[in-house]
């Protein structure tokens, strides 16, 4: 009786410390990756080639260079909510790679239903002239310490009736930081591997109501009604491909 | 009673000489540089984990630098084509090899090496300094020294053999690229006019203030904004070309699609690196022309003359450069930067202010066979 009774001691220990072992580890904190691939016209974008029209106007154009900044990465899932310290990020497309992943380390969520990002920097960021996680005031991302950083950068050509026109579309300034909220259908359960796919639609940048005649404004600098524009276009630039 | 006290005698002194020569046999431990510092506006720089920064390394990195056994004529030095005086540039539109035959490439300025493009020569051939310092010595054109033939003569010199046991224990090809990389990455240039300007000890003149303005803006017809368009490829603090990937290469319009050497495609493959070149630093940039990559320009009036009405159109000519102008709105009649000539006037006068003297003169960086000998 005595044995039986040391016997269920040892097994109801056993089960408990399995329980809490299990238990630790699921909630143990792990990396989750934002995966983003640079498209158009729905399809992986193609660089350097003359491939899309210009969405508001005659020819066709090429793009070589596409980036953004991506910003204090929140998530939120079982009651509770996670944010990146330090969370800055360039998603940096080019012939050479036309997706990017972005480890976020340490989530301690069990789950996670909503991703917060901001597109650009905030203004505390904007301002730096240390290294701050991708910040780097002697990128080609940054304008100048008095100006800032650019907040999303989209450099090509067009090839029209004209000949050729470069297209370089340069968006900062502190107001053309957009937060964004993206709600998962299905929670995405946190464990290392676990991934939150995004597009980001190069289109879109040049999409709004109406549509950019791309000849019309082959540049964007430093007119902050034009990068204004750009601002609100690329608001919708990043969607969940889940 | 006797053997026993010989017995033990000769066990002391046996253990005594094994023990002496596993001391001779290992080396010190290397001193680690002590203060390093460098702006923190230079941002981050790397030091490989397998030859990190020591006051041993770089002694012997120096002596390696200025002496002339390097080459296979025993004639040149890396110093031959990097002269401290002239910001480690050599004055020559294009160097001269160990047989006095002219090379293809001007010979790059050297100075804060651990900031900007990590890929190394014009083209960017080299991914690191270890690899890049070797291969002028190899080169049959350049400096032609077989590394067997130069690892014997490093060998038969005493002080080299203490030099290199203090640093690195050992002498080998891959000890002797430590040592000179180790030199290369000690090359900081901080104390020019900008660096004080920056750190607030010193005031720029209007005309070199109006050119720093200049240097940093992309023009901007629309908004009345007038640039330089330097800072679309030289850094604002670095100066250099930027870090990330292949964004330190640039094709900057010197030539047009027919004349186009290769440059950066001859190590990607990828033609539109065609005739893309290393953006240098402009760190004390007044003392290193003649300038480019072929060194065409002798003067820096002459490199601003080709931003502002010489640009050749190419295929693969940065869309920064062919739509920057500052009088035309419309990039299809851009005709180059149009500057006036007083603008031309202040931006050369604000690259003045990036010359270091201090750095140029610093005897730390100087020939220590000179030392030796006075």
């Amino acid at each position: 009786m005595t044995r039986l009774l040391w016997l269920s001691i040892a097994a109801l220990c056993m089960a408990t410390s399995a329980a809490a072992f299990f238990h630790k580890a699921a909630d143990a904190p792990a990396t989750v990756t934002l995966r983003i691939a640079a498209t158009a016209e729905n399809a992986p974008l193609v660089f350097d080639q003359f491939l899309y029209d210009n969405p508001g106007g005659a020819g066709q154009f090429a793009i070589r260079d596409f980036r953004f900044y991506l910003s204090n990465i929140v998530f939120e899932g079982g009651g509770d909510r996670f944010v990146q310290p330090q969370s800055y990020h360039l998603a940096r497309f080019d012939a050479r790679s036309g997706v990017i992943e972005i480890a976020v380390p340490d989530v301690p969520l069990p789950v996670i239903d909503r991703v917060s990002l901001g597109v650009g920097l905030d203004p505390a960021a904007n301002k730096t002239i240390a290294p701050l996680g991708d910040v780097d005031p002697n990128s080609r991302m940054a304008w100048n310490w008095a100006i800032g950083y650019k907040f999303l950068l989209i450099e090509g050509a067009l090839r029209g009736d004209a000949g050729l026109m470069p297209l370089v579309y340069h968006v900062g300034f502190d107001e053309n930081y957009r937060a964004l909220r993206f709600d998962l259908a299905e929670p995405v359960t946190v464990a290392d591997g676990a991934m939150i796919p995004f597009v980001a639609d190069l289109m879109a940048v040049f999409g709004g109501a109406p549509a950019l005649d791309l000849s019309a404004l082959p540049t964007v600098k430093m007119d902050r009604t034009d990068a204004a524009m750009l601002a609100d276009n690329y608001a919708a630039m990043l969607r969940l491909d889940l | 009673m006797r053997r026993f006290w010989i017995a033990g005698l000769a066990l002391a002194i046996l253990a005594g000489f094994g023990g002496a020569l596993v001391w001779a046999r290992t080396p010190p431990a290397p001193t680690p540089v002590a203060d390093f510092s460098a702006p923190f506006v230079f941002g981050r720089f790397a030091v490989p984990a397998d030859n990190p920064l020591t006051e041993e390394a770089f002694q012997l990195g120096r002596h390696l630098f200025y002496d002339p056994r390097l080459s296979g004529t025993n004639t040149m030095s890396c110093a031959t084509c990097h002269d401290q005086a002239r910001g480690f540039s050599d004055g020559l539109a294009t160097s001269m090899g160990s047989d006095g035959a002219p090379l293809d490439f001007n010979a790059m300025a050297l100075a804060n090496l651990m900031w900007g493009p990590q890929l190394f020569f014009w083209d960017g051939r080299s991914p690191d300094l270890e690899q890049q310092v070797i291969e002028p010595l190899l080169n049959p054109r350049e400096m032609d020294q077989p590394l067997d033939a130069l690892m014997s003569e490093l060998r038969a010199d005493r002080t080299y053999r203490r030099m290199f046991r203090a640093a690195y224990g050992e002498i080998t090809p891959d000890t002797t690229a430590k040592a000179l990389a180790t030199f290369l990455r000690m090359l900081i240039s901080a104390d020019s006019k900008y660096d004080r300007y920056l750190a607030g000890t010193a005031r720029l003149t209007d005309t070199e203030d109006l050119g720093r303005k200049l240097f940093m803006a992309h023009p901007d017809v629309k908004v009345s904004l007038r640039g330089g368009n330097c800072i679309d490829c030289h850094s604002q603090f670095v100066t250099a070309g930027f870090a990330d990937g292949y964004d330190g290469f640039s094709n900057n319009g010197l030539d047009a699609d027919t004349d186009l050497k290769p440059g950066l495609f001859a190590v990607t493959g990828y033609p539109d690196d065609k005739g893309k070149f290393k953006v240098p630093s402009l760190r004390n940039i007044a003392v290193t022309g003649p300038y480019m990559h072929d060194g065409r320009f002798d003067t820096l009036e002459e490199v601003l003359a080709h931003y502002n009405h010489g640009i050749v159109p190419s295929e693969t000519l940065s869309p920064l450069i062919l739509e920057a102008d500052n009088e035309k709105a419309d990039p299809t009649q851009a005709l180059g930067l149009q500057l006036t000539r007083d603008e031309v006037t202040a931006i050369i006068a604000f690259l003045h202010t990036l010359t270091d003297q201090t750095f140029l003169t610093d005897p730390r960086f100087s020939n220590p066979f000179d030392e030796a000998t006075q």
